[in-house]
């Protein structure tokens, strides 16, 4: 009798939750960074380790945490420990002469001092080696877990400093690991968000089906993405801090391909449900649907202008998928497709950067499928990688770097790369496992 | 499945981890043995189908249905009774019959089917015309090769294809739904044309 009640309850438990969420191990799906290759022409600058107001090691390597941003970036070369002629203290006096012998243009100081309560004050500032001038100088108080986050929003500082483009360091990263097993039924995927180096990872969802096509909100708080729980594709919005979800389409067919409009009211979709792949606006609050395109072909990958206006598109209308651009007016209605691609017989999963100057998508490049950026105005395409099966780019908020996800040796990874080629790709992968579909998200708010 | 809203969903999500931990394995076999009435525990039966009979498998299999050569049943040899089950008198049961093939292969970005495939899905769409009853899940897949997104489509397109032969073949239009996993579960990992070969397919889900 017992046995039938538990029985019976587990039925009732496997109606509530029909999707099968579940843990494994936890170290499953740590990202791991690899900086391969060297960077042309990058600048030199010297970042001193932070000096910390107790004994031992500081929680957090901030100056570690800033010299691996500025090396990722492509935009600079720190010097390596053993070229650091000194280590001068935030109020410390600083041997301007012996710098100048380094290369360096500029020299970032810093300290951190524990303040109680789980607490931290951060001091940094940036010296003109030249001039001797304080170009920097800033203050944080942060709680222990946010110190990277301090870190990274001190390489934000510096690279806007010297770049005069907004760093794009304290940003987070979508993906999903999938443990690639043969058996179909041991397959485990998960959607997570990390920082922009792959650190402090928090799972979002983890489930036996396959998840797809994460897309941020812009204001980087939801999280859209294609969930195949319900054994087929369906379209989830949840919310990072609460975890709350919502089903927003699950209409027959094909429900997929979900990107925020500007505004963060809309959401752009494929739904198949009158007959084949076609492109929907979605007023999310609503549930109102506007249909954009109409045609037999595949029609899939929509991805806003950043003005709002615009939707480009996939579209296999002329025989092979090619992009497109159809234009939405105020009150949604859609416009002509007009076809933005011409060269070679693939082109797919298109998104503008940031600026609406260019596109990056995938091209078909001598049967390889690499990232591509189309410059608009010209239509010249410059095709960025040199590898064989890319996948989902996507851009940095600051329109810098491209994020995409690639094979290597057999493995789903992730790499990114600058968007001018001046620097080579950096990995990011799993310790076990395959990384897929990235999606990096807009800047955070402070 | 309207009866909880999505917020008490997350919520217990999160409380009922370790209760799920137990649960998910023992969810399997009460879907499996319980009523084909609910939805969702019916939905779970089919997919549990899915992994028994392609994913677990491969070419030299008990029970591989298809196509060492990718593209004929010729793999198919006597005595592969599906799963074990005994042959109870119904034709879907029968070692021998055509409808043991249960997936068509496509070529590259093509909804093409194949003189093999149009065979096996005219014995299909034969069995379904006499068993109006039955119904059928024809599920599309592709190969890993461009977007995920479009290959979601392109995976759809070839279901659908599949669908069309068969209800131009007599078959009622409910017997039949289709559906698309795109590239997104493969049968074959590697990154070769050999596996993309066995990538490329629609499977005929009873």
């Amino acid at each position: 009798m017992q046995t039938i009640k538990l029985k019976m309850k587990l039925t009732l438990l496997s109606l509530i939750f029909p999707f099968l969420l579940f843990l494994v191990s936890p170290v499953f799906a740590v990202l791991e960074i690899d900086i391969s290759g060297g960077f042309q022409s990058a600048d030199p600058i010297a970042v001193v380790p932070f000096s910390w107001s107790q004994t031992g090691k500081a929680p957090v390597n901030i100056a570690q945490i800033v010299i691996s941003d500025l090396t990722r970036s492509g935009v600079f070369s720190p010097l390596s420990t053993n070229q650091l002629p000194e280590h001068p203290k935030m109020d410390g006096p600083v041997n301007l002469a012996r710098w100048k012998n380094t290369g360096a243009e500029n020299l970032v100081i810093g300290q951190i001092v524990a303040v109680g309560q789980g607490r931290y004050d951060i001091k940094f500032k940036m010296l003109d080696i030249f001039t001797g001038r304080n170009s920097l100088e800033y203050q944080y108080t942060v709680e222990r877990k946010n110190l990277r986050r301090a870190a990274h929003q001190i390489s934000d500082k510096i690279y806007q400093e010297l770049t005069h483009t907004r760093g794009a360091f304290d940003t987070l990263i979508a993906y999903v690991v999938v443990n690639n097993d043969v058996n179909v039924k041991k397959r485990v995927y998960t959607l997570a968000v990390a920082d922009s180096d792959g650190y402090g990872e928090q799972i979002i969802l983890k489930s036996r089906k396959p998840i797809m096509s994460p897309s941020w909100s812009p204001s980087g708080k939801r999280l859209a993405y294609v969930s195949f729980e319900k054994n087929r594709s369906v379209v989830y919005i949840q919310e990072l801090k609460s975890g709350q979800r919502k089903l927003i389409a699950q209409f027959k067919g094909i429900n997929s391909a979900p990107v925020w409009s500007p505004d963060g009211k809309r959401l752009a979709m494929t739904l198949s449900k009158d007959g084949n792949s076609e492109i929907y606006v979605m007023y999310t609050a609503s549930g109102v649907l506007q249909r954009i395109t109409s045609h037999y072909g595949i029609d899939t990958e929509p991805s806003w202008a950043p003005d709002g206006q615009s939707l480009i598109f996939t579209s296999d209308r002329a025989g092979k998928p090619q992009i497109y651009q159809v234009a939405i007016s105020q009150k949604g209605r859609a416009g002509t497709p007009k076809r933005l691609t011409y060269e070679g017989n693939y082109n797919a999963g298109a998104s503008f950067s940031p600026d609406g100057k260019s596109l990056v998508f995938i091209t078909r490049d001598s049967g390889s499928f690499r990232v591509a950026i189309l410059e608009l105005s010209t239509r010249y395409l410059h095709v960025l990688t040199n590898s064989k099966l890319d996948e989902s780019p996507s851009f940095s908020p600051n329109g810098k770097m491209v994020l995409y996800a690639t094979e290597l040796r057999g493995r789903g990874i992730l790499e990114a790369i600058a968007v001018d080629g001046s620097s080579s790709p950096q990995r990011l992968r799993v310790l076990s496992g395959d990384v897929r579909e990235p999606a990096w998200s807009p800047y955070r708010h402070r | 499945m309207n009866f909880f809203s999505n917020s008490f969903l997350q919520q217990n999500v999160v409380k009922k981890i370790p209760v799920l931990l137990i649960m998910v394995p023992l969810s399997f076999l009460t879907a499996c043995s319980t009523t084909d009435t609910e939805g969702d525990v019916n939905n779970a039966a089919v997919e549990d189908r899915t992994g028994g009979t392609n994913g677990e498998l491969r070419p030299g299999d008990e029970g591989y249905e298809g196509q060492t050569g990718g593209y004929s049943d010729s793999g198919m040899t006597d005595g592969t009774a599906m799963n074990g089950q005994s042959y109870s008198g119904d034709p879907l049961a029968d070692p021998n019959s055509p409808l043991t093939v249960r997936t068509i292969y496509f070529e590259y970005d093509s909804i093409t089917i194949n003189s093999e495939g149009q065979s096996a899905l005219n014995a299909h769409a034969e069995y379904l015309s006499l068993n109006s009853d039955k119904t059928m899940i024809v599920e599309g897949h592709t190969d890993e090769r461009g977007t995920r997104e479009y290959n979601l489509s392109l995976g759809e397109r070839r279901a659908r294809a599949i669908a069309d032969f068969l209800t131009a073949s007599g078959v009622q239009g409910q017997q039949i739904e289709v559906r698309s996993y795109g590239e997104e579960n493969p049968v074959a990992l590697d990154h070769s044309e050999s596996a993309w070969q066995l990538n490329r397919r629609v499977e005929l889900l009873y």
